[in-house]
């Protein structure tokens, strides 16, 4: 029994990774083009050109078509936290629903409703009117990551909950305590900016890529070098503050969650004045301790300690030393609360055993590492294109066209390494306990306190009193989530139901975007059959 | 209430609030995405040749994706306020719902993709996708909401060791063991017409037909509002024909919800082992109704406070009046007249069955003290709170610009229109 619920949950894992990559695949290009359509919308307005409104109906047409694959792998995600994850629901829906009905309430409705008129609109109101409806949809997509990123972002650090233990009438449950500590979480807050970031940047490369495709086949030259312009600006401008914003996000998770700063900078033994690993490959000895297999540090130490904590000298937390103290912090919040205790043995143990806090190392090690590098790549790209288009040569440098073509699925990949880093890193938790990690004056970490204390609502004899525990009671893990009466073969047949559907239904969006890209703008009016 | 302790008087307000919200919200996905799948279904049938299917197609093109929100907002606000309901009901229709979600899928990138090859094997293939996910939608919904109306396997059990802790989590017996969470119900069993038994398993199958026959013929009464002449004609047809069969299912299915002496006694166990594991909760918001056997006409029938039985029988006579008008204003040709009555019996029936389930919001078949009430599933005070300024704050807007964007796509369509919007440079399906 228990050996299916494990593989139930790797199941569901593996399903909701999959629903969630696809959706990711085609949310980014919305997040960024629909902002690009809406600034070459105002542009026309302002400076009257024709052509940036034939640009803008242009590249509606393939935000259209990647739209709806967008919305139908998304619509199955608020609905898999309840059939995958049951327990996971029970626990914290308090908190984790709120942020997702607003988010379909503020902003779902707004994208999905103008985007209809932004395809359907053209040449039926007016041009004023199209360029709000692109603001609109603009604005409703990013509001819409915004909300999704704070539901995601509280699981990372779930602060501003109360627990409730006993007392509830469905009894022991965490509930929302201050609602501005949710949404005005640093850490959600960061992952918000780094997630349109990344949007702008995928929608950019997209329509330098395409751009060059026709740069290079010498056909709507103008139309495209002016594209290209607009999309080596946007680029630039998004791929310059990606960097700085990733420093800030990665600052934040080095603070909040060091099992998996420890993994994404492969630190295996705690260290102060740490160098940062240019390659890195992690084992595990036959102690379950872990160890390099090999290294490769940049030679300038405290790198990693002041990227982490602003000070060179700080101690970087190492993944041996945090199994060991996230297991004497549990132990220690156990005995401090003995009436609470079963929380702990319900959400977090395993067989009454102390799962591994570490996640699977080498992978978020990799996917961060990989993300990185490619995101100097962009800068790279996008600052030449830019010197290029600016002198208005871009036509002539094919090497660069070609390299921009080529370029369109990195930073998809650049993304969904993201994501790989974020999520992978965060197991074995779905809810990570309430963590920070603090110093002394020397900069040692204090791993007796890793815990932040939460408010609570616990029986004291046979009074209900509120009172601070330590946000070790927060934790759920991943294995203890999982809806407990799904079957093996009811996930497996939806796991690879939506694999198989998503990857056709995807191989089939691409290529008519793909044909439609070729194409090329249409000026003036489209044939009737072929009118969309 | 005793357990609770600390929950404010206004709670005791918010939660039925809340459950008159989320009813909403179904309503609005029933009312608007249903006319839409509605049309879905209809698309191969409204025509061979490519232009009526298109003008079907074109009915819903700019709209359909703002209306299929309504579903997401109507999963989120039952996550946000009943969130032990949303845990156990979609964990436990796993497969139905997933049904839905892959038709959902299927319907919305055959929409995108439909028109976007001159092929006419691929134009064939993408109409029959949407058409069958449309009415997939429409047939597994209404279904569920049959066996919610009989009720769910489930039962209440402890969810720690009683003695260092108290709760209790809703689960399943089964074999002799309680499991924790939810009630499973398989994709077959929610079809069966033997389960729970012979009665109860064709009157949830009847609630999923007629739930299926009234949104296709919405569809078709949003078919004659958006067409003319010859498709006017054509919609008005299906509307007319698919009526009697409709309003007769209704009938049926709605004098045998209400007179059955509570489905929800099926199962009433005296097993002792479901007993003894039962924690008994203190019911005593509707104290009144909860001494005798629980039946679905007990709300309109005075023994509820005054004001919900009025409101029932006003809700059923909303109904009532909706259904006749369909097929009068269908009969005089008026477009409008048809779909605003459509819509009218879509608020009254669904309304009212809302108000036949309270207070409770899924009925076990193992008896009422198993069953869900609004009372131990919802949010705490501090989330119903933020959801209703949340609420107060955003629907008045949404309507407001769907309101806008109808204004702008509800001109005629008509072959004519089609050729002359190709010309002006617009886009269609």
């Amino acid at each position: 029994m228990a050996a299916e619920m494990e593989l139930v949950a790797s199941l569901s894992r593996l399903q909701f990774a999959t629903t969630a990559y696809f959706h990711f695949l085609f949310v980014p290009l919305t997040l960024g083009i629909s902002l690009f359509i809406a600034i070459l919308m105002t542009t026309y307005l302002v400076t009257g050109k024709q052509i940036y409104r034939e640009m803008a109906r242009f590249w509606t047409k393939l935000f259209a078509i990647n739209f709806a694959m967008g919305v139908a792998t998304g619509i199955t995600h608020e609905f898999e936290f309840g059939t995958n994850w049951a327990v996971y629901s029970r626990y914290v829906g308090d908190i984790f629903g709120a942020p997702l009905a607003i988010e379909a309430l503020f902003a779902f409705f707004l994208e999905s409703s103008f985007i209809g008129m932004l395809v359907f609109g053209w040449n039926r109101v007016n041009d004023l009117v199209m360029t709000l409806v692109a603001w609109a949809v603009a604005f409703g997509t990013n509001l819409s990551a915004l909300w999704i990123l704070i539901a995601n972002g509280w699981m990372q650090h779930p602060a501003g909950a109360i627990l409730k233990a006993g007392t509830w009438v469905g009894g022991v449950r965490a509930e929302l305590y201050s609602f501005s500590e949710v949404v005005f979480s640093p850490v959600a807050d960061v992952k918000f900016m780094h997630t349109i970031t990344a949007g702008m940047i995928v929608a950019a490369m997209f329509v330098l890529g395409i751009s060059a495709y026709h740069l290079l086949r010498k056909q709507h030259v103008e139309f495209f070098k002016r594209s290209a312009l607009a999309a080596a600006i946007f680029g630039m401008i998004a791929s310059v503050s990606e960097v700085l914003i990733g420093d800030i996000h990665a600052h934040e998770v080095a603070k909040t969650q060091p099992s998996k700063f420890a993994a994404m900078e492969a630190v295996v033994e705690s260290e102060h004045s740490a160098p940062i690993l240019l390659a890195a490959w992690v084992t595990q000895n036959e102690n379950g301790q872990y160890e390099y297999a090999f290294r490769l540090p940049l030679p300038i130490p405290g790198i990693l300690s002041f990227l982490a904590y602003h000070d060179f000298k700080a101690q970087v937390p190492g993944m041996n030393d945090v199994q060991k103290a996230m297991e004497a912090n549990f132990q220690k919040a156990m005995q401090e609360y003995p009436q609470l205790a079963e929380i702990i043995k319900n959400n977090v143990m395993l067989n009454g055993q102390w799962p591994s806090f570490i996640p699977p190392v080498n992978i978020v090690y990799w996917a961060f590492h990989i993300m990185v590098y490619l995101g100097f790549l962009f800068v790279f790209m996008f600052t030449a294109a830019f010197y290029y288009a600016k002198k208005g040569i871009l036509d002539q440098q094919s090497w660069l066209l070609k390299a921009a073509l080529y370029a369109i699925p990195l930073p998809y990949i650049a993304s969904l390494l993201g994501w790989a880093t974020a999520e992978v890193g965060r197991q074995p938790w779905v809810v990570y306990p309430l963590t920070e990690v603090k110093h002394d004056a020397n900069g040692n970490i204090l791993w007796n306190d890793l815990f932040v204390q939460i408010p609570a609502m616990i029986k004291e004899g046979d009074k209900i009193v509120q009172t601070n525990v330590p946000g070790a009671f927060m934790g759920l893990t991943t294995y203890k989530a999982v809806t407990p009466t799904l079957t093996v073969l009811e996930v497996l047949i939806t796991f690879l139901g939506f694999l198989v559907i998503f990857t056709i239904l995807a191989v089939i969006d691409w290529w008519l975007i793909a044909k439609y890209a070729k194409k090329g703008p249409e000026m003036g009016a489209p044939k009737a059959q072929e009118a969309y | 209430m005793e357990a609770l302790g600390y929950s404010p008087l206004w709670w005791d307000f918010l939660v039925p609030l809340w459950f008159v919200i989320v009813a909403l919200v179904w309503v609005m996905y029933i009312l608007t995405d249903g006319f839409d799948l509605g049309v879905g279904v209809l698309v191969p049938f409204f025509g061979d040749d490519d232009v009526s299917r298109r003008i079907a197609l074109n009915s819903v093109g700019p709209i359909w994706d703002g209306n299929e929100v309504w579903f997401i907002t109507a999963g989120g606000a039952a996550y946000a306020a009943f969130p032990e309901i949303y845990a156990a009901i979609f964990g436990g229709l796993y497969l139905a719902l997933m049904v839905v979600l892959f038709a959902l899928i299927f319907r919305a990138v055959g929409f995108e993709f439909r028109s976007k090859r001159p092929s006419q094997k691929w134009r064939n293939f993408w109409d029959w996708a949407i058409s069958i996910s449309s009415g997939v939608v429409a047939l597994v919904l209404g279904v569920a909401l049959g066996n919610i109306l009989v009720g769910l396997p489930f039962i209440k059990t402890a969810l720690f060791d009683p003695n260092s802790l108290e709760g209790f989590v809703y689960g399943v017996y089964e074999n002799g063991q309680f499991h924790p969470y939810p009630a499973i119900i398989g994709f077959l069993q929610l079809l069966n017409p033997f389960f729970p038994n012979i009665l109860a398993g064709i009157f949830k199958l009847l609630v999923g037909i007629t739930a299926l026959l009234f949104v296709i013929m919405h569809g078709a009464t949003w078919l004659m509002v958006k067409t003319i002449g010859e498709h006017f004609e054509r919609a008005k047809n299906i509307v007319l024909k698919l009526w009697p069969i409709t309003a007769g299912l209704w009938v049926i299915t709605t004098i045998w919800g209400f007179l059955s002496i509570g489905f929800t006694h099926t199962f009433h166990t005296n097993d002792p082992k479901i007993i003894e594991q039962t924690i008994n909760i203190d019911f005593y918001h509707w104290g009144a109704v909860l001494d005798k056997v629980f039946t679905y006409h007990d709300n309109f029938l005075f023994q509820a406070p005054a004001l919900v039985s009025i409101i029932g029988w006003l809700l059923i006579g909303l109904g009532i009046l909706g259904v006749l008008g369909v097929f009068y204003f269908a009969k005089n040709g008026s477009a409008w007249g048809t779909f605003l009555s459509s819509s009218l019996a879509i608020i009254g029936i669904l309304f009212a069955v809302a108000t036949a389930l309270f207070p409770f919001t899924v009925p076990s078949i193992y008896g009422l003290e198993h069953s869900m009430t609004v009372w131990n599933t919802a949010a705490s005070e501090n989330t119903l709170l933020v959801m209703t300024l949340a609420a107060v704050v955003a629907v008045p807007i949404v309507l407001a610009y769907t309101a806008y964007i109808y204004k702008v796509f509800l001109f005629k369509l008509s072959p004519e229109q089609l050729k002359e919007a190709a010309e002006k440079g617009q886009f269609n399906y």
